[in-house]
């Protein structure tokens, strides 16, 4: 064997590696049935409606940092009068690392509700609904892989009173028959595919996406750039 | 000789005695109806029957009172008797008691007040005024007068008598079981009334002019009742249809009408306005009825899924009603407290949810009915148009001003996404704007939700969003006008009726699944047609571009010119395709028709034979239009939102 072939397959293995997608997880609410369509975890409390969609664990970039990222989509109905607020500081995900070992908690990292951008709590008024996109950022999330399992808590403050609140995702396997990772890729200026958000596109900087269109939730990557 | 003389002599005046009586027995009801006659009575009493069992009493059968003013029979007793004392000498009797028992009472109230009492007030007169002899009141003694033993009304005791309230369209009540008791002191005749065993009690207090003062104990009244109030609360009351044990204390002042004031409370209080679809009840409403108001207040009255505080300020004029619920249970006959309900009835809410409203009502003579509050609503689930696509979780807000009902970021889940609804309804005149959006809905589901046939087995994927603005007048369709956008993408539209009618008309294969179809559609409203603007159908292999219309029944009559794209090709053909044909799509969305048409590029003997080949895929004849002919002489409306705002993006 002469010395240029294990040059040239480490170059081929480099290149591999480049192309080879990063890894990522879709998520579905545990205990539901698998269906094509991404699932929602609905929980009807006495203060309010939530709906929970995870759009899975991810790579993206933030300050052109590459860092691993969960997203979820939350919808907040307040069904009585009074305002209601999920305290900032009680919104996490407690992520079951891939390589096993305790869970990690992962404080929020950033909320938007439409276009707005949301530094406090995420405040409802009442009989109003509220979308809400939060993202929580950790560079080793997906060092091993994409967690099996991601639980989500919150605390709700309303009516002088606090009420906990959490809903757990599991990993959608990649043999699942409905496993978004078989889908086509997302088209990238909708973004959505069977409700799953830009599968098969490789995420770039995490920035709201310009949009003539309103929608519920907005985009908030372009795709990666090869120059990356 | 002289024993038999006297003995003789006894017997002859006894049997002149007993003659004597015997004549006056036979003869005591000529008598008490000439004595009637003197004091003007034939027409108020009439006696059947009298009898003289002894010197101080007498009996009588069938006693009626009459209302002065009608003759109508207003109370009848079955038997009586009267006790009478001579202490003032054989030639000045005078009825001390009178009792009686059986017999029925009716009490309804005409135009110049109650029957009973006006029968009452002249039977009372009469024994205070002493008999009508016709001749001039004497003149003021000189010397006060020596004073005289009291000579009033005689202590009147009767039992298991029958009293009926009637009124007109309300249902008469019957009380079985009732007893009276009249007693006359110089300054006033009580009457002593016991509604039944265990009915309540009520004490009537007549003065000089009439009844002065009414109390009643917890008496079970209904609407009926209604018949001792004034005559704008009788209104009001028919309104209203209250029902419930009542306390009253009312003071009247004969002829003073605005003197009139009434306190008290109706417990376990129900109430059945004709403009609620139930009762509401079980409450308890504190009264008062002064200087020609009345008053309600800290009202608290249960109606099923809740319980509704209220206050009322009433008076000639007209009224306010301040209602408030608070965390009710949202129930589906609520729709129709909404004005022009009727318009809205392909909105089906279903039992569940929650509910707040805050409401005054205030109702003012010569002024329309003015509402103004707020209210939120959640609802679990709701039906929407004729398929009921099921919208859930659906909340929102509104508020009621000058008028206008404003209801604001009403939004559900459906079909996967959101809907979301806003808009101003004017109650006055039945004019209404709304804004209504579609955000990532799942069409898959929609398609299934629309329950058209085959949805079950068509597998159409992709995610619409949409928007409209929409103006009009409630309950004349035809004044609708709407406009706006619905796109679909990241789908497969091929399997919809209408789009696979398409392909097999052109003889095409229906493209691969790349869930990468995108569907744009601008379109306006104008009564019962929806103008298809532009559509605009992008896939890999094909696109479309269409305009037309659709009416409200979901008649199509679209033109369609197919674009292929496929391949380097595709781009070539393109603009010559687009000059050789055209389809003309008719029938519905489940049953369409497809008809390829030359353009005129290709008319004459070519284009009859591609009438004769297409005619094979669902061409000939037209039928007649479905479409109604819609004015379109108002100016468009003003150019809708490409995207109404979500929840949250205010």
């Amino acid at each position: 064997m002469s010395a240029r072939r294990p040059i040239a397959a480490a170059l081929l293995l480099a290149l591999a590696g480049c192309a080879s997608p990063l890894p990522r997880g879709f998520y579905r609410p545990e205990g539901q049935a698998p269906q094509d369509t991404i699932g929602v975890y609905v929980e009807q409390g006495a203060e309010a409606l939530i709906e929970a969609r995870c759009q899975g664990a991810y790579i993206d970039r933030v300050d052109r940092q590459r860092t691993g990222t969960v997203h979820v989509q939350l919808d907040v109905a307040r069904t009585r009068s009074g305002d209601i607020s999920l305290a900032r500081s009680s919104i996490a995900v407690d992520v079951k690392p891939a390589a096993g070992g305790p869970h990690v908690r992962l404080p929020l990292s950033e909320a938007w509700s439409g276009r707005d951008r949301v530094t406090g709590d995420l405040f409802v008024p009442g009989w109003a609904r509220r979308p809400f996109d939060l993202f929580f950022d950790d560079p080793q999330l997906l060092a091993d892989g994409a967690p099996p399992s991601i639980l989500l808590v919150w605390e709700l403050h309303g009516d002088g009173r606090v009420v906990p609140g959490q809903c757990e995702f599991a990993l959608i396997p990649d043999d699942d028959p409905y496993s978004p990772s078989r889908l086509p890729a997302a088209d990238t200026d909708f973004g959505l595919r069977n409700g799953y958000y830009l599968p098969g596109v490789q995420l770039g900087e995490r920035r709201l996406r310009k949009a003539d269109e309103e929608r519920l939730h907005h985009l908030f990557h372009e795709e990666e750039g090869w120059m990356w | 000789m002289i024993l038999r003389i006297l003995l003789v002599a006894l017997g002859v005046v006894c049997l002149l005695a007993g003659g004597a009586w015997l004549a006056v027995d036979r003869s005591a009801v000529g008598m008490l109806r000439n004595e009637l006659a003197v004091r003007g009575l034939q027409r108020l009493v009439q006696v059947e029957s009298v009898k003289l069992p002894s010197l101080e009493e007498a009996e009588a059968g069938g006693i009626t009172l009459n209302d002065p003013r009608t003759g109508l029979e207003v109370a009848h007793i079955d038997h009586l008797s009267v006790d009478v004392s001579t202490a003032e000498g054989w030639f000045s009797p005078r009825v001390t008691v009178v009792r009686g028992g059986g017999g029925r009472v009716h009490v309804w109230r005409d135009e110049d007040g109650l029957s009973l009492v006006r029968a009452l007030d002249a039977l009372l007169a009469t024994f205070s005024s002493g008999p009508d002899t016709g001749e001039e009141p004497a003149p003021p003694p000189e010397q006060p007068a020596e004073p005289k033993p009291w000579h009033g009304a005689p202590a009147v005791i009767l039992d298991d008598l029958e009293v009926t309230l009637t009124q007109p369209d309300q249902k008469p009540l019957v009380i079985p079981g009732c007893a009276l008791r009249v007693n006359d002191t110089p300054d006033t005749v009580t009457v002593d009334v016991q509604a039944g065993s265990d009915g309540g009690s009520a004490v009537l207090r007549f003065a000089s002019g009439g009844l002065h003062h009414l109390e009643v104990r917890g008496v079970e009244i209904t609407p009926v009742c209604a018949l001792f109030l004034p005559v704008d609360e009788q209104e009001l009351a028919s309104d209203l249809q209250p029902s419930g044990v009542l306390d009253l204390d009312l003071a009247l002042l004969p002829g003073h009408g605005e003197a009139t004031r009434a306190q008290g409370q109706l417990r376990d209080a129900g109430l059945a306005p004709s403009l609620l679809p139930y009762p509401v009840g079980e409450g308890t409403l504190p009264f008062l009825f002064e200087d020609g108001h009345l008053t309600v207040s800290d009202a608290q009255l249960s109606f099923p899924g809740g319980t509704v505080q209220g206050s009322l300020q009433a008076d000639a004029t007209g009224f306010t009603l301040d209602a408030s619920t608070h965390d009710a249970q949202f129930r589906a006959d609520f729709m129709q407290l909404i004005p022009h309900f009727d318009d809205i009835k392909w909105l089906k809410p279903e039992d569940g949810g929650s509910l707040d409203l805050s409401l005054r009502i205030t109702s003012r003579e010569g002024a329309d009915l003015d509402v103004d509050g707020w209210g939120g609503v959640f609802m679990e689930r709701l039906r929407v148009g004729p398929s009921g696509v099921l919208v859930e979780d659906v909340v929102g807000s509104l508020d009621i001003h000058d008028q206008i009902l404003d209801f604001h970021e009403v939004s559900g889940r459906c079909a996967g996404g959101a809907a979301q609804l806003s808009g101003t309804l004017n109650l006055h005149t039945g004019d209404f704007k709304a804004d209504a959006s579609l955000f990532d809905i799942d069409i898959a589901h929609l398609d299934r939700a629309l329950e058209i046939p085959g949805s079950e087995s068509r597998n159409v994927v992709g995610w619409m969003q949409g928007s409209a603005h929409a103006e009009g007048h409630m309950g004349e369709v035809r004044r609708t006008r709407a406009s706006g956008q619905v796109s679909v993408r990241g789908g497969y539209l091929w399997r919809v009726p209408v789009l696979d009618a398409v392909l097999r008309s052109l003889s095409l294969a229906r493209p691969e699944d790349k869930r990468s179809d995108s569907l744009a559609v601008r379109f306006r409203v104008r009564g019962q047609t929806i103008y298809i603007d532009e559509l605009r159908l992008d896939s890999e292999s094909l696109s479309l571009q269409g305009e037309g219309r659709v009416s409200r029944d979901g008649d199509l009559d679209l033109k369609i010119t197919p674009i292929h794209m496929g391949g380097m090709l595709g781009d070539a053909l393109r603009y010559v395709q687009r000059q050789i044909v055209a389809l003309d799509l008719t029938g519905t969305y489940s049953d369409p028709h497809v008809r390829v048409r030359p353009l005129k590029a290709v008319t004459g003997p070519l284009g009859d034979l591609w009438d004769w080949i297409t005619g094979l895929f669902g061409g000939g004849e037209k039928p007649a239009s479905p479409f109604i002919e819609e004015p379109d002489d108002e100016p468009e409306p003003a150019a809708p939102p490409v995207s109404a705002t979500p929840p949250g993006a205010r």
